[in-house]
């Protein structure tokens, strides 16, 4: 396809990610059809943490009647996000099922009822938003209240991640100068991106103008992969407009002197599109700064320490649907593709959808799909069934057949060829962290920088010796973390420990205080009493002894009463310590 | 239904060990070529001899190990270790040299290790060097190249020679190899020593027959010239293949190289030119198919030129100044032991370690 380089400069960076495979795409075939709705089924499945962080409070009962778009469950601290109910409907259960997660836990999950005639409404709802009947205006808006919507609408990261947005967003508020848009998409088989990019890319651009006006940044780029070609041409044409609308209100404010321009416009911000080479993993973040900065992002730091901040495409499509259309995340495009699915595309998804559903929708004869995959092939992970929710972090479904995803070769021993290594983005050893992981040497697969890995899978991928390398490190990455949390808590208990001993040194040294101060005392009222004595009745030596002794006998008592109460007191703590050490004990074995 | 479990990635790369391996076997076959045209018939023979070897003993030990023999075998790395000794030992070596040789190499640098992976030192290189030290005679027994010859054997008389000792007309080794006018039973680099020692300059060697000829272009042994540039043609395809890691090849080459020519420089009569070194004796075998052994050799890439030229510069001092004329087992054996602490000693920098700059810095 030509791209018009007169339009706006399209920029291919010189700068290559560090290691990296090429992969088969996979991708044309699930992008030769528009964006199709998928009908809303009979029931929803909302499990309370679709997102990175702590799970959604649950503020609806069984039973009650919801409408679309409230808040079913809400967020729980800075970390987490909310869940709208997609349709109007009722709450038929909340309960422990299984979700679509790695671990393959269960969560809870709200499950809707849908209104009988709901389905063919949202539909019809659906055509109207695109109509953009319900634009609202935000250009008056302040950047609390936009973070407000975006937080209200419960956005998160739609590139896999999950992480909450309006938190990402405000960490990295201070000092961004160009916000990033992530059109990377380097999975093989995912196009979800790019089949968004390709038709709504107006409002992808008015989503990322909504974020560079929170952000105050000054520079939008955007980085699609080579491999999309249409998607860069309709990302450059969408950017081509918005200049000419900033140019337009230029002139317009220079001819009538306005005080104020919208900031919807802002006239200082700069547009460039970057065109990077098609190579896994461009789409990570750091490894996309890394091209198009030639720079690194320091250890422990984010992109914002570079300046900037990088959000994916389809996130900033649902910003421009939270801002402009006060539309909650309620659903997604999905990409269903693979070789057992019929009618491979991608498909705008409610939220909750019973991914069994979508299938079927889709065409998927389930016979032959030997593999479920969600997400990618790479980072993907494969589901052992068809019966759980499409969830905010549902990019991509592949129902895979038995030849287009063999059965894994058996793992043979590491050779040590070193493939691994010439691959990995973040300039690791694989095989000596296999080597560390393997024989359980958590010091020396830290000392390896293992914690740096971001399981990309590259090394798997060229194993000659078919080892699940990434599972090995997930695995050896959580042991140092529980080693870690242990240590913590031992850290915390010396800490503890520490502060007793003080306290009990602290209550001998006052105890010694108080003492010499009594003696003190004692002795300044044997002084004042002998002087007396001595004044009053001189020459009655034997009574006077007779009263020291009384006196010294009465102080005796207290002393020996209040040394009773001390160790008492000791004693009682003593007890109140140990508690928490001994269950530090049992929890240690 | 419950749909099959895979791990991410769940797609895999076509590269797996028993290609590699095969990819290894199919280079080798220029250099094999060259040693069959100017060596003859022992070359093949060994083969055989080395591989049903190999494949044997790894079968059986793998037996008593306990393991799935026939799985295990699949991936041909016992292949790889016959192969190599098989082109490294002296083409009439009687068979049991060959057959220990392989069997101490599968059996005891490989398998009592704990296989495949697991060695720390190159199998191929100890079988090579145990009967190198064991049998002497037997293992310095080089026939002349083929030119150099006045007839050359028939494959039956080669395997009467390897089998039982002697021709149909009864001629052994020795008296073969003895028989040729003067320069029995040694190799180029055996013979440019031998003279060094006596005072020749280098230039007055290689104008002996020898080394002077097509064959050689008078810059290294005849026969072994080809030899090497057979070698040297598999292991770019290797690279190519990206089966080997280049930079192994690379530094050893140019360790070996840079030195020899630094003394010939220096001292051009009492040493060696580098390009003898470099296509004399087992230099590119060792360069393209022995050093390259991942298993055995430093696997970051600055490890991997550190290890690469400590071979080539062992090499070239056990050459020069050593008792044995090529020395490129025990230089390789020697780095093998230092491996492990040149990777400890050169790991790489991670993402986000040196190159990153923060905006805080820049201010």
């Amino acid at each position: 396809m030509a791209i018009d380089n007169n339009k706006l400069s399209i920029i291919h960076p010189t700068h290559t990610l560090t290691g990296g495979v090429h992969l088969l795409d996979n991708k044309t075939q699930s992008t030769a059809s528009k964006i199709e709705r998928c009908p809303i089924p009979a029931q929803l499945m909302l499990p309370v943490n679709m997102h990175n962080g702590a799970d959604a409070k649950v503020i609806v009962e069984i039973g009650e009647k919801v409408t679309k778009n409230q808040i079913i469950a809400e967020a729980v601290g800075s970390i987490s996000a909310n869940i709208h109910s997609p349709v109007d409907g009722s709450v038929a259960d909340i309960k422990l099922m299984p979700v679509v997660n790695r671990s393959e836990l269960e969560e809870l999950v709200v499950i809707l009822d849908v209104d009988r005639d709901a389905s063919v409404l949202s539909i019809e709802s659906a055509i109207e938003e695109t109509i953009e009947s319900t634009q609202v205006d935000w250009s008056g808006a302040s950047n609390e209240e936009l973070l407000a919507s975006i937080e209200q609408a419960g956005i998160v990261g739609l590139g896999g991640a999950g992480f909450p947005t309006h938190q990402k967003l405000i960490s990295s508020n201070t000092h961004c100068h160009t916000l990033l848009l992530n059109g990377a998409e380097c999975e093989p088989y995912i196009s979800c991106d790019d089949i968004l990019m390709r038709e709504q890319s107006p409002e992808i651009l008015q989503g990322a103008i909504i974020l560079a006006q929170i952000l105050g940044t000054k520079k939008i780029q955007v980085a699609i992969e080579d491999n999309k070609p249409e998607a860069l041409l309709s990302m450059q044409e969408a950017m081509q407009k918005a200049m000419k609308k900033a140019m337009t209100e230029v002139m317009k404010r220079t001819n009538t002197e306005s005080v104020q321009i919208p900031s919807q416009t802002n006239p200082q911000l700069t547009f460039e599109l970057i065109n990077i080479p098609t190579q896994y993993p461009s789409g990570g973040e750091k490894q996309l700064i890394e091209i198009i900065t030639g720079q690194q992002i320091a250890i422990g730091k984010y992109p914002a320490s570079l300046g900037y901040i990088v959000q994916n495409v389809a996130t900033a499509h649902a910003i421009y649907d939270a801002v402009v259309h006060q539309q909650p995340l309620i659903d997604r495009i999905v990409t269903v593709t693979g070789k057992a699915v019929s009618r491979p595309g991608n498909y705008q998804v409610t939220l909750g959808t019973s991914i069994r559903h979508l299938l079927d929708f889709a065409g998927c004869n389930e016979t032959i799909t030997k593999t479920l995959i969600h997400g990618g092939p790479m980072m993907g992970f494969p589901l052992a069934s068809a019966d759980l929710p499409i969830v905010k972090s549902s990019n991509c479904i592949i129902a895979a057949t038995e030849t287009e995803i063999p059965e894994a070769e058996s793992e043979r021993p590491c050779i040590r060829c070193g493939q691994c290594a010439d691959v990995c983005p973040a300039s690791l050893l694989p095989q000596q962290l296999f080597w560390f992981s393997q024989s359980g040497e958590l010091n020396k697969a830290e000392d390896h920088n293992i914690m740096d890995c971001i399981e990309c899978g590259a090394c798997a991928y060229v194993c000659p010796s078919q080892i699940p390398l990434v599972d090995y490190y997930r695995f050896t990455k959580g042991e140092i973390k529980t080693r870690a949390a242990i240590t913590e808590k031992a850290e915390r208990s010396k800490v503890r420990f520490d502060s007793r001993n003080e306290r009990l040194e602290n209550i001998k040294l006052e105890k010694a205080r108080l003492k010499a101060e009594r003696s003190r005392l004692a002795a300044e009222n044997r002084a004042k009493k002998h002087a007396s004595s001595d004044a009053t009745a001189n020459g009655n030596g034997n009574g006077n002894g007779d009263k020291k002794d009384l006196v010294a006998e009465a102080l005796a008592r207290v002393e020996t009463k209040k040394k009773a109460k001390a160790a008492a007191q000791l004693k009682a703590e003593d007890l109140e310590d140990k508690k928490e050490p001994d269950n530090q004990g049992t929890n240690d074995v | 239904m419950m749909f099959k479990s895979s791990h991410s990635p769940n797609i895999h790369g076509s590269n797996n060990m028993r290609r590699m391996m095969l990819q290894v076997l199919l280079a080798s076959l220029p250099g094999m070529f060259a040693l069959f045209y100017f060596f003859g018939w022992g070359v093949l023979i060994n083969l055989l001899i080395a591989s049903f070897t190999a494949l044997a003993t790894e079968a059986l030990i793998l037996k008593v190990r306990n393991k799935d023999w026939r799985r295990e075998l699949k991936d041909s790395s016992a292949l790889v270790t016959a192969l190599l000794l098989a082109l490294a030992l002296p083409p009439l070596a009687p068979w049991w040299i060959t057959v220990l040789a392989v069997f101490f190499a599968i059996a005891f640098a490989k398998q009592l290790y704990g296989g495949l992976g697991y060695n720390p030192f190159n199998p191929a290189m100890t079988g090579y060097v145990l009967v190198l030290i064991s049998f002497p005679v037997q293992m310095t027994s080089w026939s002349p190249a083929s030119p150099l010859w006045e007839s050359s054997l028939s494959l039956l008389d080669t395997l009467g020679l390897i089998f039982n000792g002697q021709t149909s007309s009864a001629l052994t080794v020795e008296m073969l190899v003895n028989g040729f006018d003067g320069y029995s039973s040694a190799t180029p680099l055996d013979n440019m020593k031998t003279q060094l020692s006596q005072g020749l300059m280098p230039s007055e060697i290689l104008k002996t027959p020898l080394y002077s000829g097509f064959t050689s272009l008078g810059i290294a042994g005849v026969g072994w010239f080809w030899v090497n540039i057979g070698f040297l043609l598999g292991g770019i395809y290797l690279i190519w293949k990206r089966c080997i890691a280049w930079q192994l090849s690379a530094a050893m080459l140019l360790g070996l190289g840079v030195i020899a020519l630094l003394f010939n420089l220096v001292a051009g009569d009492s040493y060696a030119p580098p390009l003898l070194h470099l296509l004399s004796g087992g230099t590119m075998l060792a360069a393209f198919f022995i050093v390259t052994d991942p298993v055995t050799a430093a696997t970051t890439v600055k490890g991997r030129w550190i290890f690469g030229i400590g071979v080539g510069l062992l090499t070239w001092i056990i050459r020069t100044w050593g008792g044995y004329p090529d020395a490129i087992a025990f230089a390789i054996l020697l780095m093998n032991m230092a491996a492990p602490t040149i990777d400890h000693y050169t790991k790489p920098i991670v993402y986000g370690q040196n190159k990153s700059q923060t905006l805080e810095d820049k201010k």
